[in-house]
């Protein structure tokens, strides 16, 4: 016992997590957060009623941005889409100029790791991350004034607060719980850079995410209950939403997911294959590629 | 269990020790990650524009709290504001300069705060406790640092930094 728990102990420099507590994941918590998940959903189409400035492209050159740094300081998972989520609703009321929307995401990334890290990203390194177009004291202003528009609300409900309680209903076989819920998390991050998302509700992107990881890993093979529709049925009673919405969920992200694959075998020139690239490598570098579509 | 397993998993999950990670803070060191997306910005309009927003949000907070918290005093109003010795207000309204250093050495007993302290609006600086704390694990590695920390702040961080045969 104590050899084990030097072991884990000698490994500093990864960020230490608690062990799963299985009394946080009864069903009176999945329903406190199923309930509580509304509140923090973005409520409007911001490109279309609240920005003049912004298009749906500058959304993705930034989250994808964010993912980057998010990847390279290895921030823990949850970081990328809290701070998105933190983007998207203040989006939702800030009228905001395309040459401030870096700042933006660079508070977002600051309170997000803030609030989800034992050991934060500090404002300095992000201003570095912004090739300094950002100035320290901008970054801490920007912090505040979006602590004011969220009203200092920042445990946001993200995908990843559902993982747990979703794959533990799921007979999984044994041994395939890590790979699936690695899977699961690149798709949860996945979703956060796209824009067809920023409305869609994390416990649906959590479903979505974990049927599209199964299938990809093709673990329906012999065990008839986490075939698509038993699993869909399942899931969909498990979040209490309706089948179809979660189908439709479900198709939308495996169709993101076949794109961005389609985009790291061909890489072209552009941009834009290059960020999905990233996503790719910086995740899970060979998961992605693993799942056959 | 055996214990070779769980080594095997720690030495896997460290495989990328944060030690290695990018730094791009280092003089030298800049990763494809750091770029400018969106071109040159006004920084003077954009200084002035977020002052003016504080400024609200101050103005928002005083006239609700009747306290100006800027300069720390108490307002005619609603509340009615009263000064506390330190030595009853609870640990962590206490001020901390580095996060883990203990308020009974930084603050003497006999200073009274007010209470309930501010909640910092903008008269904060780049010379904020939390930043001290989060930068200091960088600078363990850097030979020279434009932060220089205090010596206690440094004890401070290395009683909380995790040490390998810290159970038995």
């Amino acid at each position: 016992m104590a050899l084990e728990l030097i072991c884990r102990e000698s490994d500093v420099d990864a960020p230490r997590r608690a062990y799963f507590d299985r009394n946080l994941l009864s069903e009176r918590v999945l329903d406190n957060l199923l309930a509580m998940e509304d509140r923090y959903v973005p409520h409007c189409a911001y490109f279309k009623c609240v920005q003049r400035e912004l298009k749906p492209a500058m959304r993705r050159i930034v989250s994808t941005w964010m993912l980057e740094v998010c990847e390279e300081q290895r921030c823990e998972e949850e970081v990328f889409p809290l701070a998105m989520n933190y983007l998207d609703r203040f989006l939702c009321i800030v009228a905001t100029s395309k040459s401030r929307l870096q700042l933006l995401a660079a508070a977002c990334m600051l309170l997000a790791s803030k609030l989800r890290e034992t050991v934060p990203l500090t404002a300095d390194k992000l201003c570095v991350y912004t090739d300094h177009s950002v100035y320290l004291q901008e970054l801490l202003d920007m912090e505040l004034l979006v602590l004011d528009r969220l009203r200092w609300d920042l445990a946001a409900i993200t995908a990843h607060d559902f993982l747990e309680h979703l794959l533990l209903q799921l007979p999984l076989p044994p041994g395939k719980l890590d790979t699936v819920r690695k899977h699961c998390r690149t798709f949860i991050a996945l979703c956060a850079t796209d824009n067809k998302f920023i409305s869609c509700p994390p416990s649906m992107v959590a479903c979505g995410s974990v049927t599209a990881a199964v299938h990809g890993l093709q673990l329906e093979v012999g065990i008839p209950l986490l075939a698509r529709q038993p699993l869909t049925n399942q899931l969909a009673n498990l979040t209490h939403t309706d089948a179809d919405c979660l189908r439709g969920c479900q198709e939308q992200i495996e169709e993101l997911l076949e794109n961005s694959l389609r985009h790291t075998q061909h890489p072209a020139p552009a941009t834009e294959p290059k960020a999905l690239d990233e996503i790719d490598s910086a995740c899970t570098p060979t998961d992605v590629r693993d799942v056959n579509l | 269990m055996g214990s070779q397993r769980q080594s095997k998993k720690a030495v896997a999950r460290s495989a990328r020790p944060r030690s290695l990670l990018a730094q791009p803070g280092k003089p030298g060191v800049k990763t494809p990650v750091c770029r400018n997306l969106f071109g040159p910005v006004d920084h003077e309009a954009s200084r002035a524009d977020l002052r003016a927003q504080l400024q609200e949000i101050a103005e928002r907070s005083r006239l609700r709290w009747n306290f100006d918290f800027q300069r720390d005093t108490s307002l005619e109003g609603r509340y009615a504001w009263e000064a506390v010795s330190v030595s009853v207000v609870p640990e962590w309204y206490k001020p901390v300069s580095c996060g883990v250093a203990s308020s009974a050495e930084t603050t003497p007993a006999s200073e009274p705060v007010v209470f309930p302290k501010k909640p910092g609006f903008p008269e904060r600086t780049s010379g904020s406790g939390r930043r001290d704390l989060t930068d200091f694990f960088e600078k363990r590695k850097r030979a020279a640092s434009p932060f220089e920390n205090t010596a206690t702040c440094r004890r401070g961080m290395d009683e909380l930094r995790p040490q390998p045969i810290a159970m038995h």
